[in-house]
C-alpha cells in the first residue's frame, strides 16, 4: 500500500513536471519574441545624415509584417552617437544585456570576435535554404570573417577610389595608359599637371588631392599591423618605397597647400573618394550643379613597385551576439537587412553606402539615370575595385597607432627627414604605444 | 564468587569499549564540525567573489570603461547578475547533497558515489562561473569524499578524478582554449589600494579554506591513530582479562574438584556411616543375645550380614556413580519405603512412613538428595538418639514437598550441628529449599524440610 502510494505520488510528479514545461514552452511560444537591435547614428566619413533611423524603421516595420500577430518585434535604441557607439555596447556586454543583432564598427571587430562575442554564422548560412551568400560582393563578406568563422553579415559598403579630371588631361594633352597604372605612371601625370598657369610664381594646377600615404602604402604592401594589433607587419623596405614615393609627390606642388575647392574648379587632376563622399559631394542636396565645367571619370589607385592596384573597402556589418536568446529569428532579421532587395536597396537611398548585394546594385545601376552615380556604378569598374580592395585594420589601437604613423610620416615628408632613421623611430613609439 | 569477578571483568571492558566509542565519536563530531566549516567557508569566498565580480561589472560601466575593459579581458565576461545567483545556488545544492550522504553513507555507498559525481559536475559549474577564478569547493568535495567513502579503492579513484579535474580546470590551462576573464581582470579595474585589498581578502579567506582542509585532514589523521592506539590498548586490557579469566576458571576447577570431595565425602558418610551405624547397632545387640538365644542371635547375624552386603552394594554403586558421573534413577517412594523397611526388619527401632497429596515427579537430583537426606535423619534418630519410634511424613502439596521426620529419642538442648546436618543444609540449600531442626532435652527430634519441585514434567 505503501508502495503504490509512492509510485503514484512519484507519476503524479513527474507528469506534473512534464505538462508544466509543456505549458511553459507554449506560453514562451506564444510570447512576442524580442530582438534588439543596435545601432548608430553618424558614419566613419562625417557626413551628414538627416535620418540615420529611416531605414531601421522600414526594415522593422516590414520585418515584424513577415510574422503576423505581432510575435516578432524589434527594437532599438535611437539617439547613441557612432563616436559613444563603442563603450555603449561594451557596457551591455559587460553587464550580459547587448543586443541579439548590432552593427559592428570596425575597431571593435577583432577584439569581439577573439573574445567570442559575436555568433559564428556559417551553420545559419548552410542550413537556411532561402540564404544565397553568392548575393554579396565576396571581399565584404570576406571581411566579416575572423579565422575560420564568419562573424560578420555585410550590410552596407564604401569602396574607395580615385576620380580624375578628363578635361584637364586632355588640354595638357596626358592620356593614362590603363594596362600600366603604377606609382611612376600616376607621377608623371601629377607631374605634368602640376603647373603655375597663370605664371605668378605659385603653383596653381596640381596633380592630386587626397591622396595620403596609407593609400599608396597598399598598393605596396600587405598589411601594417597584425590582425590583433600587436605586432607591426609592416616591412622597412616597403614602407620607405611609399615614404620616398610621397616625398616626391610632396615636392611636386612646392610647397603649395591643396585645397579641396581646387579639385571641384577643375585645378587638379586626380581626387581620392570614398563612395559615400562621393555621392554625398555629387548629390543634389549639398552642391548644385558641382563638376559641371568639367568631365571626370573614376579610376583605381595605381599600384607599387612590388603591390597591386587596390583600395581600401569599408564595410558596414551586422553581428549576432552569440547569446542571444531568439538567434533563429535573429538571423532572419540579419538576413532580411542584408540580403533582402527591399531593405538593400534603401542602403541606396537612404545612406551613402553601396548596398552588399551585388544583385541590387546591379538592378540600382540599370534603373537610375543619375549621371554621377552611373559613373560609379558602371558594373565593371565598381567590380574591378570592390575585388581589388583591402579591409583597414580592425582593432581598437589602430585609430592611436595610424595617428602616430600620420604624424611621423608628415614629418618625414614636410622636414626632409631621412627615411630608415624615421621609420626606425616610428617603429619605436608604435611599440611602446602597442605595449601600453 | 567467581562469577561475580567474571562479571566486573566483562563491565570493566564494556565500559572500556564505551570510552573507546564516546572518544571516535567526539572525534567525528569534530572533524564534521570542520566539515561544515570548510562548507561555510567556501559558501563565503563565493559569496564574495560572485559579489565582487557582479560590482566590478557595474562599476566598470558606470565609470565608462568597458570597452578598455573587454579589451583587456580578452574574453566575454560572464552575465554579472547570473554569477552571484548560479553560484550561490549551486553551492547551496552542493551544501543539500553533503546532508543526503550523512543520511546515506552508513546505508547506501551507491548514492553516495553518485552524489559526490554530481558534487563534481557541481564545483565545475561553480568554477565556470566564478571565471576559474577560484577552486576551494574541491577541496570540500576532497573533505567529502575523505569523510563519507570508506572503501580504500573508490576512495582512492573519487579523489584522484578530483584531483584531476582540479588540475584541468586552472584558469591558465584553460584560457588557452575557453573564453574566461579571470577574477584578476575585474580586480586590475580597481587602484592599486583596493586591489590591494580584495586580494588579501580573497587570499586570506582562500588560506584559511586551505588550512582548515589541512585540520581537518589532520583530525582524520590523529582520529585514525588514537583509533589504532585505543584499539591497542583495548587488546592488551582484554588479554589481561582473559589471563585473569583463565585463573578463575582454574579457581573454579579447584572449587569442582572440593565439591567433588566434598560429595564424596558425603556419599561415604551417608552410605557407610548408615550401614555401619546399623551393623554396630545390630552387633551390640548380638553379643547379648548370644548369651541368650543363639539362634535369634545367629538370625540377627544373617541380618547384619545382609545390611553389610547392602552396604558393600551403595558403596560400589557409589565408587560406580562418581565414576560415570550418572545418578541412577530410583523412583523415590519406592526407595524411601524399602529403606524404612531395612530398618525396621532388624533394629529395635520402629519407622513408620506416611504420604499426602499426589506423588510428582522429580528430577534425579531431588530424588537423590531428598532420599540421603531421609536416609541421614533416620540414620541420626537410631544413632544419636536412639529412638524407638521415628514418624517419616511426605506432604506434596502443589510444586512444594514437605517432609517432617520427627523421632521420639533423647533429643537434644541445644542442636550441635556436626557434618551431618550442616551437610543435610547444604544439599537442601542446593535445591533451594529450607530445612528446620527442632529438638528438647528427652522430647526427641524433628527435622522438617521444604523443598520445592521445580517447574517441568512434575505431573506427568
Amino acid at each position: 500500500m505503501k508502495k503504490k502510494v509512492k509510485i503514484g505520488t512519484g507519476i503524479i510528479l513527474i507528469l506534473t513536471l512534464i505538462i508544466g514545461a509543456y505549458q511553459y514552452d507554449t506560453y514562451n511560444r506564444q510570447k512576442t519574441v524580442e530582438i534588439k537591435f543596435g545601432v548608430y547614428s553618424g558614419n566613419k566619413w562625417k557626413i551628414p545624415h538627416i535620418d540615420t533611423y529611416k531605414i531601421y524603421d522600414e526594415a522593422i516595420r516590414l520585418f515584424e509584417e513577415q510574422y503576423p500577430s505581432a510575435k516578432v518585434k524589434v527594437t532599438y535604441r535611437s539617439g547613441t552617437l557612432m563616436e559613444d557607439y563603442s563603450e555603449w555596447l561594451a557596457q551591455k556586454i559587460v553587464k550580459g544585456e547587448e543586443p541579439d543583432v548590432f552593427i559592428i564598427l570596425e575597431e571593435d571587430f577583432n577584439t569581439y570576435a577573439s573574445i567570442g562575442l559575436f555568433e559564428d554564422l556559417r551553420s545559419f548560412m548552410r542550413e537556411d535554404n532561402s540564404f544565397n551568400q553568392k548575393v554579396f560582393y565576396q571581399k565584404a563578406l570576406d571581411s566579416g570573417k575572423y579565422g575560420h568563422h564568419q562573424y560578420g553579415l555585410p550590410m552596407g559598403i564604401a569602396p574607395t577610389f580615385m576620380i580624375v579630371n578628363q578635361t584637364l588631361l586632355n588640354k595638357e594633352n596626358i592620356t593614362i595608359d590603363k594596362e600600366h597604372w603604377t606609382w611612376d605612371a600616376f607621377y608623371n601625370i601629377c607631374q605634368a599637371a602640376t603647373e603655375d598657369t597663370d605664371a605668378d610664381g605659385m603653383v596653381d594646377q596640381f596633380g592630386v588631392y587626397g591622396y595620403e600615404w596609407d593609400d599608396a602604402f597598399y598598393t605596396n604592401d600587405d598589411m601594417l599591423f597584425s590582425d590583433n594589433g600587436l605586432k607591426i607587419a609592416f616591412q622597412n623596405e616597403k614602407l620607405y618605397e611609399t615614404i620616398d614615393f610621397m616625398k616626391k609627390m610632396y615636392v611636386l606642388n612646392k610647397g603649395t597647400v591643396v585645397k579641396e575647392n581646387y579639385f571641384d574648379k577643375g585645378y587638379v587632376a586626380f581626387k581620392t573618394f570614398s563612395l559615400p563622399e562621393y555621392r554625398a559631394y555629387t548629390s543634389d542636396t549639398y552642391r548644385l550643379l558641382r563638376y559641371k565645367n568639367f568631365e571626370w571619370t573614376g579610376i583605381p589607385f595605381p599600384k607599387g613597385a612590388s603591390g597591386e592596384s587596390i583600395s581600401r573597402l569599408d564595410t558596414m556589418h551586422l553581428g549576432m551576439s552569440s547569446r542571444s536568446k531568439n538567434k533563429a529569428v535573429a538571423w532572419e532579421f540579419m538576413k532580411f537587412l542584408t540580403a533582402n532587395p527591399t531593405i538593400q536597396e534603401k542602403v541606396w537611398k537612404d545612406t551613402y553606402m553601396l548596398p552588399a548585394n551585388k544583385e541590387v546594385v546591379a538592378d540600382i545601376y540599370s534603373s537610375i539615370s543619375n549621371r554621377e552615380d552611373k559613373k560609379i556604378l558602371q558594373p565593371e569598374f565598381l567590380n574591378h575595385i570592390i575585388e581589388n580592395s583591402y579591409s583597414a585594420p580592425r582593432f581598437k589601437k589602430y585609430q592611436e597607432l595610424k595617428n602616430i604613423l600620420d604624424q611621423n610620416i608628415f614629418l618625414i615628408i614636410a622636414q626632409d627627414k631621412d627615411i630608415a632613421k624615421g621609420i626606425t623611430e616610428t617603429k619605436r613609439t608604435l611599440r611602446e604605444n602597442i605595449k601600453q | 564468587m567467581v562469577f561475580i569477578k567474571i562479571k566486573h571483568i566483562l563491565m570493566k571492558e564494556l565500559a572500556i569499549i564505551y570510552k573507546w566509542d564516546v572518544l571516535i565519536m567526539n572525534t567525528k563530531l569534530k572533524v564534521k564540525y570542520l566539515y561544515w566549516f570548510i562548507y561555510m567557508m567556501n559558501l563565503l569566498i563565493i559569496i564574495f567573489l560572485s559579489i565582487s565580480i557582479y560590482n566590478t561589472s557595474y562599476k566598470i560601466c558606470e565609470d565608462f570603461k568597458a570597452r578598455s575593459f573587454l579589451e583587456s579581458a580578452k574574453y566575454l565576461p560572464l552575465i554579472p547578475s547570473k554569477i552571484p545567483l548560479y553560484t550561490i545556488s549551486l553551492m547551496l545544492i552542493l551544501g543539500l547533497s553533503a546532508i543526503v550522504k550523512s543520511f546515506f553513507h552508513q546505508k547506501n555507498i551507491y548514492i553516495v558515489i553518485l552524489t559526490i559525481l554530481f558534487d563534481i559536475i557541481i564545483c565545475i559549474y561553480i568554477t565556470y562561473y566564478l571565471n576559474y577564478s577560484y577552486k576551494g569547493m574541491f577541496l570540500f568535495l576532497a573533505a567529502t569524499i575523505l569523510l563519507y567513502v570508506s572503501l580504500t579503492d573508490i576512495r582512492m579513484i573519487l579523489l584522484i578524478s578530483t584531483l584531476i579535474t582540479y588540475i584541468l580546470l586552472d584558469y591558465d590551462l584553460l584560457s588557452v582554449n575557453a573564453n574566461i576573464v579571470s577574477f584578476q581582470n575585474y580586480i586590475n579595474y580597481y587602484p592599486e589600494q583596493t586591489r590591494m585589498y580584495l586580494y588579501s581578502i580573497k587570499n586570506i579567506l582562500t588560506s584559511l579554506n586551505e588550512i582548515l582542509f589541512f585540520f581537518l585532514a589532520i583530525s582524520m589523521l590523529q582520529a585514525k591513530i588514537r583509533e589504532n592506539k585505543i584499539y591497542i590498548e583495548l587488546n592488551n586490557q582484554l588479554k589481561e582479562a582473559n589471563k585473569k579469566l583463565e585463573s578463575y576458571a582454574q579457581e573454579s576447577m579447584q572449587n569442582a574438584k572440593m565439591k567433588e570431595r566434598n560429595r564424596l565425602a558425603r556419599e561415604i558418610h551417608d552410605i557407610l556411616g548408615h550401614s555401619l551405624t546399623s551393623i554396630a547397632t545390630g552387633l551390640e545387640a548380638v553379643l547379648e543375645l548370644l548369651e541368650v538365644n543363639f539362634d535369634v542371635a545367629k538370625s540377627q547375624l544373617i541380618k547384619i550380614q545382609e545390611i553389610a552386603k547392602k552396604g558393600l552394594v551403595d558403596v560400589r554403586r557409589s565408587v560406580k556413580e562418581l565414576k560415570i558421573d550418572s545418578i541412577e534413577k530410583y523412583a523415590l517412594i519406592p526407595a524411601v519405603e524399602k529403606l524404612i523397611e531395612e530398618v525396621n526388619q532388624f533394629q529395635g527401632t520402629k519407622v513408620t512412613f506416611s504420604l499426602e497429596g499426589n506423588v510428582m515427579k522429580m528430577n534425579g537430583d531431588e530424588e537423590q538428595t531428598i532420599y540421603r537426606v531421609v536416609q541421614e535423619s533416620i540414620t541420626n534418630a537410631i544413632r544419636h538418639g536412639r529412638a524407638q519410634h521415628i514418624e517419616v511424613k511426605f506432604s506434596f502439596e502443589y510444586y512444594q514437598l514437605n517432609i517432617v521426620i520427627k523421632d521420639d529419642g533423647i533429643g537434644c538442648s541445644a542442636i550441635q550441628k556436626g557434618f551431618g546436618l550442616m551437610h543435610m543444609e547444604e544439599r537442601i540449600r542446593m535445591l533451594d529449599g529450607t530445612v528446620e531442626f527442632d529438638s528438647l532435652e528427652g522430647k526427641g527430634f524433628t527435622t522438617k524440610l521444604l523443598i520445592p519441585i521445580r517447574w517441568g514434567n512434575a505431573y506427568d
